[in-house]
């Protein structure tokens, strides 16, 4: 009993819609009068048991449950059946700016906050200080609220959260608005806090901070738990079935629902957040029914990086342009493994195949190829041009076909990246696109154990690197 | 028995809501004048220019006669508007106090119940003040002030038992019924006519007066008068006093019921 936070039974929590305000009256007021609510299900028999002192990452699609669950650990509503044990005093960060007064400022707010918690104004006055350091918003800490960007909301009710000794924190998707810089500082305040016993509930869609912080992960979705163990192991499926086929999604839930029962009992790894190392990397591509046939002959060894590239068939760019100016026709883009495989869901690391087919509806000559590799955000990464600078392709004939495969190691960190794709024109010794499909491919770096001695998880490149230390 | 534990629970909340329900009424005090240039003054102004135009209207307008069963009607006025001033701001108040701190319903597992009393405690700052002056302006009269002057202070805390009570029940229920506090609003403008403020219970005949009686804000306005022109102490009525308290009694049991019945369900409408 003791050491367990926060225990669900059965939990089930549905929401009445109605279809006008008058049905709401009608009903409430007629004793005998028929149902005129449909009920919307957030939550369905969520089982869950989470004990003291852990990290659970929360992670599902918008409108699958999440906030609703928080919302019931923190007790602002309640579940419609089942049972729910909470253990400890609550300090919950659902949305931004609640529990504040758009008209107080920020140090008004701070003590008002802490006051209506239980604690004394002294109490609250020592540690004002704290508080306003953590959130660091500058002189606008003496500013209405209303005035504040959502950043600055989310600066100030996270250091209020985290600053009152709670025993359990509820932080929901307001991190998220923060800097990269308060990010940081925000996850780093939680390993203390988790540190020193408390129980932290996480809800992100950034699934490189759940694998980085927490402890455990359960994945929701249309309001059950369908998956719950190691972070990566869930985030990872919940990438799968992110971007899986809309009509294939069933099937891949219903497979992830039986992993999750035939599972065994994992022993919760309290105290090791990040280095899980029951970490049991199962088989993706097996849940993926449909793709291309492999080999599963992948079985877990021990600590060994062993990870299988993957398909996803929905992620793919939706940001695509094409530039023509020449009429060629670039087609048939993909990256595969080694192996063949097409994948899109690739490892650190390892070895790929980018491989194209242009279409020269024309007779050309001078011309070189450009592939540029660019992060999410559109920083241009690395670049391989062919052939060299200096030299361009020979003359080529109207109607051919080439065929382009080029190799390159991934030594991307985990994120995910955009490929262009370009043919130039030097002819005249003047520069010109000739055709461009820009964000032509997209391709996703999954997190791995072989990254753990990575410090940032903002970075891009993966560095190929030893480390001693000596002493003397 | 469980009434009696249920009570002293909520007597335990408050205790260790007092630092909440101070900062509460403290805002809640400052946040009624802040921004404007006048500041507290508002606070007095508006009781009086109200109070002004009635007088004027009854004394001018309608030349009603110049004193009340004996008192004259300035302070017999004002010994009625006053008390009432403080019932239905409060009253209204109380009715959307939920609604203006819907902030607070999303940080969680948060006493709601003490909102009201902060609510009422701040409205109270005004009120005794007025209340003192109106001690004084009978004193100028010829009311000198005595032991039954005292007396106030049990009108003062039985109505705002009755505020506390109804304010339970006003504020959740309008959470869910938006009509009910429109009805407040009527039932405030149909109260100011139909208690004994403007006019004295004494020209109802004797036979009817009990369906005046009915209304327990009636009790209080006789008591404030009482209490400063030298009328008979509460206990003297002791029929009413029974009524009063059994009328309030049923509304803050009510309204506790009501408002914790209801309480898991604010996250959801607001």
């Amino acid at each position: 009993m003791s050491n367990i936070a926060v225990k669900f039974e059965n939990v089930s929590k549905y929401y009445k819609l109605y279809n006008s305000p008058k049905d709401r009256l009608k009903e409430a007021l007629h004793p005998f009068g028929k149902k005129r609510h449909r009920e919307f299900y957030a939550l369905k028999n969520i089982n869950l048991e989470v004990k003291k002192g852990e990290i659970l990452g929360i992670v599902g699609k918008n409108g699958s449950g999440k906030s609703t669950l928080l919302k019931i650990i923190s007790r602002v509503v309640q579940p419609n059946s089942g049972n729910v044990v909470v253990n400890g005093e609550v300090s919950a960060l659902l949305e931004l700016g609640s529990g504040m007064n758009p008209d107080y400022d920020g140090i008004q707010n701070i003590l008002f906050g802490g006051i209506m918690m239980g604690f004394s104004r002294d109490e609250m006055n020592r540690r004002l200080n704290d508080i306003i350091e953590f959130a660091e918003i500058g002189d606008f800490i003496r500013q209405p609220l209303k005035t504040y960007s959502s950043g600055m909301k989310a600066r100030l009710g996270f250091a209020l959260a985290v600053n009152i000794s709670p025993e359990i924190l509820v932080v929901d998707e307001v991190l998220s608005v923060g800097d990269d810089l308060f990010k940081r500082k925000c996850y780093a305040k939680m390993e203390d806090l988790f540190k020193s016993g408390c129980t932290v509930f996480f809800v992100s869609h950034s699934a490189s901070s759940v694998v980085e912080i927490c402890s455990r992960a359960v994945l929701i979705d249309e309001g059950e738990i369908i998956l719950e163990g190691s972070p990566k192991f869930v985030t990872m499926n919940y990438d799968t079935l992110l971007f899986g086929k809309p009509d294939e999604r069933e099937k891949l839930r219903r497979k992830l629902m039986n992993l999750n029962k035939q599972k065994p009992e994992e022993t919760p790894s309290s105290l090791q957040p990040v280095t899980s190392s029951t970490d049991s990397p199962i088989n993706v591509s097996s849940l993926l029914g449909s793709t291309e046939s492999n080999d599963n002959s992948n079985i877990n060894t021990n600590n060994t990086c062993i990870h299988e590239a993957q398909y996803l068939a929905e992620f793919k760019s939706k940001s695509k342009t094409i530039y023509k100016s020449a009429n060629i026709d670039i087609i048939d883009i993909r990256i595969s493994t080694l192996e063949g495989k097409i994948v899109n869901s690739l490892f650190p690391n390892d070895y790929y195949y980018l491989n194209y087919s242009i279409k020269f509806n024309d007779e050309l000559e001078e011309i070189a190829l450009a592939h540029v590799f660019k992060s999410e955000k559109g920083a241009v990464l690395s670049g391989v041009r062919y052939p060299p600078v200096g030299k361009n392709l020979p003359k080529i004939n109207k109607d051919s076909l080439l065929h382009v495969n080029l190799k390159f190691k991934c030594s991307f960190l985990p994120g995910n990246y955009y490929l262009d794709i370009g043919i130039i024109s030097f002819k005249g010794g003047e520069k010109q696109v000739l055709s461009a499909e820009y964000d032509a491919i997209v391709f996703k770096i999954q997190n791995c154990k072989c990254l753990k001695d990575i410090t940032s998880s903002w970075a891009y490149f993966l560095l190929d690197h030893e480390i001693n230390i000596k002493s003397n | 028995m469980k009434l009696l534990i249920d009570i002293k629970n909520f007597i335990l909340i408050i205790y260790n809501h007092r630092h909440a329900i101070y900062e509460l009424t403290k805002r809640d005090f400052e946040s009624q004048y802040k921004s404007t240039y006048l500041g507290m003054i508002w606070g007095f102004l508006h009781p009086v220019t109200y109070i002004m135009v009635v007088l004027l209207v009854f004394t001018i307008g309608l030349r009603s006669p110049a004193s009340r069963n004996g008192i004259p009607f300035v302070i017999f006025l004002i010994s009625g508007m006053i008390p009432w001033q403080f019932f239905s701001t409060t009253l209204s108040g109380v009715t959307r106090v939920i609604n203006s701190h819907s902030y607070l319903i999303k940080k969680g597992d948060l006493s709601l119940a003490i909102l009201h009393i902060a609510r009422i405690l701040s409205n109270l700052v005004t009120h005794i003040a007025l209340v003192i002056i109106c001690v004084f302006i009978a004193w100028a009269y010829g009311y000198i002030p005595g032991i039954q002057t005292f007396q106030l202070i049990y009108y003062i805390f039985a109505m705002s038992v009755l505020l506390l009570g109804s304010g339970w029940i006003t504020s959740s229920t309008s959470l869910f019924i938006e009509d009910i506090a429109n009805l407040v609003t009527v039932s405030i403008q149909f109260g100011f006519w139909l208690t004994p403020i403007i006019w004295d219970i004494t020209i109802v005949p004797t036979k009817y007066r009990w369906i005046l009686k009915l209304n327990p804000v009636c009790y209080i306005i006789i008591g404030y008068r009482d209490s400063l022109f030298n009328g008979p102490p509460f206990w003297v009525h002791i029929h009413e006093t029974l009524y009063f308290w059994g009328v309030t009694m049923i509304i803050l049991v009510a309204g506790a019921v009501i408002f914790r019945r209801l309480k898991p369900h604010f996250g959801e409408v607001i």
